[in-house]
């Protein structure tokens, strides 16, 4: 899991993803693509470990509505959504400059087309394909539909 | 515009006239239309990676140079660097800034950049056709106005507004540059223009690269600077930064925008809308991460159909078998026998291995056929717009071998020559990608002489034939890929490539580039199929080529499993990899090859090194000591290969 905290969908404890204090003592331990809950030990998948479960998980994300209010990543932004890009500072200093180059800086709104098998943007007569790890560095402060 | 003469109009600077501008933005079209002279023009970005040189006839002899798209600067890949260096290193009499007038922001914000150089220029707002079916409503003279130089409408592809851009070329001034920036970067420039060298383009223009961090100016400077006054330019740049609070870089891009997001109030009536309907949901289509497949599919499905159906068989039936064999062939060996009275002569001209029966008999029954068929597919294809959109499909697999889907062009355009694809490498970011597309390129992509012969021959094994040796490329390509990217250090540069849109091909460009590159074929192909064939006659005279076959009888009939008649077109494949193939291609013609040693055979030559050209310009792209390299690497791991698909196919039962 990205996040360094897990809060347990049952029992809502939180804790560090990587301490598994309870898999010492579990004989399926090896190889296991669970989290366990160390307050009420609920099974929670682990989506790092788990390829299924990853994309399972990835499909029901783009199928969310987001909150408009908060902010994120391009990477974030639903398909056939627009966002107002904040800022493409965390992305190395070319690709910063590139992006700025193909229109893609502060203030200004892009349409993400689709996110598999890679992020498309459109931005006035452009269309851009970026790669996810790309388009997390590329931060928006703003959603519309 | 009415320009009573161009010539007359023409400044009195010395140097070129410099066609420069975003990528896929319609240079090469317009170099055509001036100097009459053709580029290879298609619709992705990268087509352009090295300089194109004509005259002008309108300006009087006056050199014309078609430049690689230059999408920032400073430049980043090499083949931007290769635009920043004429700005720098190139007498330049005028600049012609090509720009796309329905991303006029983008166009803009180089306008500026460049008029800021000092140099004579003028902007060609191009594919206003595009622009306008985009909704995109322009105010050129307003632009014209606030930027102080020429801004001309131009439709290069139909020749609308280049009378006028001639005239204006001749007429183009300096620009003045429209900017002030923060007093700590003016305060910069000031001390700047004081201690830079002299440089075609405004001292102003190079101090504002050099703070900007161009690493093509850094190169100029520091071959003209001593190490004391370097030292005092990066520490300028340093304090510039530090009292900028922020990468100069960024500042001067804010400003930039900033007034390029005015000048786009004054100046554009409408902006852009997208567009809707057939072209645009096929578009979407191409790209989507479930239907892009099929689409895939049925575009190589086509493209087999057309090359390796009609083009290596029913062209090559009718022009081999009939014409050749049965008519041009014993008529020529006939009169050649009877004019000719020196036996050695006959042989040479009409022999087993002779110049006519061998080497044209090649180049123009075998190979002309499908290559005609194949670059006349692959023109379409390009100038449909399609490839780039493949970077997208083929991103995950790229990136597996340390590469981004950027290297699908590349490998693509390896279909057509593997020699011009490697060229093309320079699209690509780091000097690791760039070995590793070449790598690649050098071992497991066809060029489409290669691709026609392959496809002809297995096609008339059968489908499953031409599935096996698919799957086995593929195979190499991703593993040897995927292990040279653990190897070789370095990190993989992430993907960001513009998408042009699909684009109905215009029949013009597609004939003219596709016999363009026919006639390059021709004068590449035939002289060394040619000395190809004097060579085999040579050594089949003085007794080496039984020598040679009994030397690799271990190899090629033992470890391969083929038939000893094999072994000359392996000793052909060294020569190019093409003439190795049709060597076996003829072999199949006379029932010489089972099934399984047709599958064999086409693996092991196809990972044969391309040709001598192809070595040539692996080691002129990336040097001697990493061409050997290549070499001493594929030669015997195609022969393993092959000896290995051999052991597993017979005891799947191939016979």
């Amino acid at each position: 899991m990205n996040a360094s905290k897990v809060t347990c969908p049952l029992c809502g404890h939180r804790f560090h993803s990587e301490a598994r204090s309870v898999c010492g003592a579990c004989p399926l331990a090896k190889g296991c693509e669970f989290i366990c809950c160390p307050a009420c030990g609920y099974q929670i998948p682990d989506t790092e470990r788990s390829l299924i479960g990853r994309w399972l998980a990835a499909g029901f994300r783009r199928r969310a509505t987001p909150d408009a209010a908060m902010p994120q990543t391009l990477a974030d932004v639903p398909a056939g959504w627009s966002a107002r890009i904040a800022d493409t500072g965390g992305a190395s200093a070319p690709r910063h400059q590139q992006l700025r180059a193909y229109g893609l800086e502060a203030l200004t709104w892009v349409r993400v087309i689709q996110h598999r098998p890679v992020t498309v943007v459109a931005v006035a007569g452009t269309e851009l394909a970026l790669e996810a790890e790309l388009a997390r560095r590329v931060v928006v402060d703003s959603l519309r539909p | 515009m009415n320009c009573h003469s161009a010539t007359s109009c023409a400044a009195t600077r010395e140097g070129a006239v410099a066609l420069l501008g975003n990528p896929n933005v319609g240079k090469s079209v317009l170099f055509q239309r001036l100097t009459g002279r053709y580029a290879t023009v298609s619709n992705y970005p990268g087509t352009t990676v090295e300089i194109a040189r004509g005259v002008s006839s309108a300006f009087d002899g006056v050199t014309v140079l078609d430049t690689p798209g230059l999408l920032t600067l400073p430049a980043h890949g090499d083949e931007e660097k290769i635009a920043a260096r004429i700005l720098l290193e190139e007498p330049v009499r005028a600049v012609v800034h090509v720009g796309d007038a329905k991303n006029l922001r983008r166009t803009l914000l180089m306008t500026v950049q460049l008029a800021e150089m000092g140099l004579p220029m003028v902007l060609a707002l191009n594919m206003m056709d595009e622009a306008e079916a985009h909704g995109v409503r322009l105010e050129p003279d307003v632009l014209a106005e606030r930027l102080g130089l020429p801004v001309i409408p131009t439709i290069a592809t139909t020749g609308q507004g280049i009378e006028r851009l001639q005239c204006a070329i001749g007429e183009a001034r300096s620009a003045k540059s429209p900017l002030t920036y923060p007093a700590a970067l003016e305060s910069e420039l000031d001390s700047l223009v004081e201690v830079l060298p002299p440089a075609s383009i405004s001292p102003r223009g190079l101090g504002l690269l050099w703070l900007c961090g161009d690493p093509v100016t850094e190169d100029w400077l520091r071959a003209r600077l001593d190490e004391p006054q370097m030292l005092g330019l990066v520490a300028g740049r340093r304090g510039a930064a530090a009292a900028l609070r922020g990468l100069p870089a960024d500042v001067v891009q804010g400003v930039r925008s900033a007034f390029v997001d005015r000048l786009m109030a004054q100046a554009s009536a409408e902006g852009y809308v997208s567009s809707q309907g057939v072209t645009a949901s096929l578009t979407r289509l191409t790209i989507h991460p479930l239907w892009g497949w099929p689409i895939l599919a049925a575009v190589l499905g086509g493209l087999y159909a057309f090359v390796g159906i009609f083009g290596a068989q029913t062209l090559v039936g009718w022009i081999e078998g009939r014409l050749f064999g049965e008519t041009i062939n014993p008529w020529l060996a006939s009169w050649v026998a009877r004019l000719v009275p020196i036996d050695w002569v006959v042989d040479l001209i009409v022999g087993k291995y002779g110049l006519w029966t061998m080497g044209m008999t090649y180049a123009l029954a075998l190979i002309l056929p499908i290559i005609s068929t194949f670059f006349l597919a692959f023109s379409l294809l390009e100038d449909s717009g399609y490839l780039p959109r493949l970077a997208v499909l083929s991103h995950r697999v790229f990136r597996a071998m340390g590469l981004n889907g950027k290297a699908v062009l590349p490998m693509i355009l390896g279909l057509g020559c593997v020699t011009m694809a490697t060229l093309t490498t320079r699209i690509l970011e780091t000097r690791r990608e760039r070995m590793l597309a070449v790598l690649l390129l050098a071992l497991a992509v066809p060029c489409s002489a290669q691709l026609g012969v392959v496809m002809g021959m297995l096609g008339a094994v059968s489908f499953g034939a031409t599935l096996i040796w698919v799957g086995v490329m593929l195979a190499v390509l991703v593993c040897v890929g995927w292990l040279a990217a653990k190897l070789v250090p370095g990190e993989r540069s992430t993907l960001l490539i513009e998408l042009p849109p699909l684009r109905r091909p215009v029949a013009s460009n597609v004939v003219v580039k596709t016999a363009a590159r026919l006639e390059w074929y021709l004068k590449e192909v035939v002289p060394l199929f040619l000395l190809g064939s004097i060579l085999v006659f040579v050594l089949d005279r003085v007794g080496v080529l039984d020598v040679a076959s009994r030397w690799a009888e271990p190899v090629v009939t033992g470890w391969l499993g083929l038939p000893p008649e094999a072994t000359l077109a392996f000793l052909m494949g060294f020569l190019r990899r093409d003439f190795g193939a049709t060597g076996l291609f003829a072999l199949q013609s006379q029932d010489l090859l089972t099934p399984l040693q047709t599958v064999v055979a086409m693996v092991t030559i196809t990972l044969f090194i391309p040709c001598v050209a192809a070595v040539l310009m692996i080691a002129r792209e990336r040097g001697w000591r990493m061409t050997l390299a290549m070499t001493a690497f594929i030669f015997p791991f195609a022969f393993a290969v092959g000896g290995g698909l051999r052991l597993l196919l017979h005891a799947a039962g191939w016979t």
